[in-house]
């Protein structure tokens, strides 16, 4: 469910948003010729114009075809921009859904709780499931969270950008994976739970 | 005498002096100086300083070529002319002089000295200063400083006795020699100066910036906004979902709430 979240609103943004905006810039490139249409009004006289308008209309349809050609050029970066403010994105959930894990974990006055249960015997206690089954089942559930983020399509994967960004990257651009791991702030998050689950048990 | 520096002879003295020395030499060979010649020409010297200033204070105006106005020619700079009052107070017939700021190149400022306005009395129509033997007036008829609240306003007259005068003026010497307040003035351009290359460095930066920047352009900024309205709600639902239910479960069922 959440993933679909997720995988619509970057289809909306592939499919609504840059697809449209490549197309634009395209057909931005080609200025229909008022002559050609002129041309076509069969029988009737053509106007003509004086040769300063006809100066400024050209110089003004040459920076109009600049532009436009600029803006094709173009494409392919802002492509890759927004495949980075997606990956960032995805980063950012992934953060942010760690931190409330934390968070639910340190409230005072908590809703709903995860039983164990104790045994007793000569040797001391012993819980069922055990710490160490919380701690894996919660690195799973993170694990299962970077997945999820993970799956989404990249919008330089997309098979009708790759004519613009082809030749921009020598890579596939930022890994999601790869910047969870190396974050500091990620890890961090990370262990805290670890150690809560640990601070739990060793209250008891 | 008067007007040279006290422990300074008069030239007259050193002529007479020297031709005694002269004189001497060619007799007996030794110095030459004879005690009751000495004396007499110290004497002499001494009586004719008192007389200058006898002159001085007995002459009832100022004529041209007397020895008042000798006296008034030489004064050129306000601190001769606070020199001047000290010496001889309100006795003589120079009862004050007008003196101005003294032009100073622009990275320099130099309030204390100032130079003698003689007779050129478009001098005092700004600011202008009147040295007298009780003191200096300061008289600023220039406007305020422009900006300020009392723009309009002049600066008003101000005293200071020839005393408190000389004492800020020392102050003000000594300060202007400590390397701080020395270079004050060139590292305050100095940083102002780089306070507007900075500025202008930074406004030549965003300008390239804004006809550079790909989400700035006309043809993608709609979009970009879109992008990012749509990116921000895609944060809005986290991959955790908190239970919703107040109850106690097992850790397979928590588990499996989350999948």
């Amino acid at each position: 469910m959440i993933k679909a979240h997720y995988t619509d609103r970057v289809d909306e943004i592939i499919t609504g948003r840059l697809a449209e905006l490549v197309t634009e810039v395209t057909e931005s490139r080609t200025l229909k010729e008022e002559e050609d249409l002129e041309h076509a009004k069969m029988g009737q006289a053509a106007k003509h114009k004086s040769m300063v308008l006809q100066k400024q209309e050209d110089a003004l349809k040459n920076r109009v075809l600049k532009l436009a050609r600029r803006n094709y050029q173009s494409l392919g970066t802002f492509i890759r921009l927004v495949d980075y403010m997606v990956v960032e994105t995805q980063v950012i959930i992934n953060q942010e859904s760690a931190d409330l894990i934390l968070a639910e974990m340190a409230k005072e006055q908590k809703k709903y709780g995860i039983q164990t249960a104790v045994s007793y015997a000569a040797e001391g206690m012993s819980f069922e499931p055990a710490k160490s089954e919380f701690i894996t089942q919660f690195e799973k559930i993170l694990a299962d969270m970077q997945s999820v983020t993970e799956e989404v399509n990249r919008v330089i994967s997309h098979q009708d950008f790759h004519h613009y960004i082809h030749g921009l990257i020598s890579d596939s651009g930022p890994r999601f994976r790869t910047i969870v791991e190396q974050s500091e702030q990620y890890q961090d998050s990370k262990a805290a739970i670890s150690k809560r689950i640990n601070d739990d048990f060793e209250e008891l | 005498m008067d007007e040279m520096d006290e422990g300074q002879m008069d030239p007259d003295v050193y002529q007479q002096m020297e031709a005694m020395e002269e004189e001497g030499a060619e007799g007996d060979g030794g110095y030459g100086y004879d005690y009751d010649a000495l004396k007499a020409i110290i004497e002499k010297n001494e009586d004719e300083g008192a007389d200058h200033v006898e002159k001085a204070r007995g002459a009832n105006y100022i004529s041209k070529g007397t020895y008042i106005w000798q006296l008034l020619a030489q004064i050129e700079t306000g601190e001769q002319a606070i020199s001047f009052f000290a010496k001889h107070g309100h006795n003589t017939p120079i009862k004050f002089v007008n003196c101005k700021r003294k032009p100073v190149p622009g990275d320099q400022f130099r309030p204390y000295d100032l130079v003698i306005t003689g007779d050129d009395e478009k001098a005092l129509e700004g600011e202008y200063f009147t040295i007298s033997a009780q003191g200096v007036v300061h008289v600023s008829r220039a406007e305020g400083r422009a900006g300020s609240s009392k723009a309009d306003a002049p600066a008003p007259t101000e005293f200071l006795s020839l005393s408190e005068w000389m004492q800020q003026s020392t102050l003000f010497n000594v300060l202007t020699s400590m390397n701080f307040f020395k270079h004050y003035i060139i590292g305050k351009v100095f940083k102002l100066w780089k306070g507007n290359v900075r500025f202008k460095t930074y406004n030549r930066t965003r300008q390239s910036l804004s006809r550079n920047l790909i989400q700035t352009r006309p043809a993608f900024l709609p979009n970009f906004l879109e992008i990012n309205r749509i990116l921000f709600e895609m944060q809005t639902r986290k991959t955790f979902a908190v239970p919703s239910n107040s109850r106690t479960m097992d850790l397979t069922d928590f588990v499996n709430d989350q999948k």
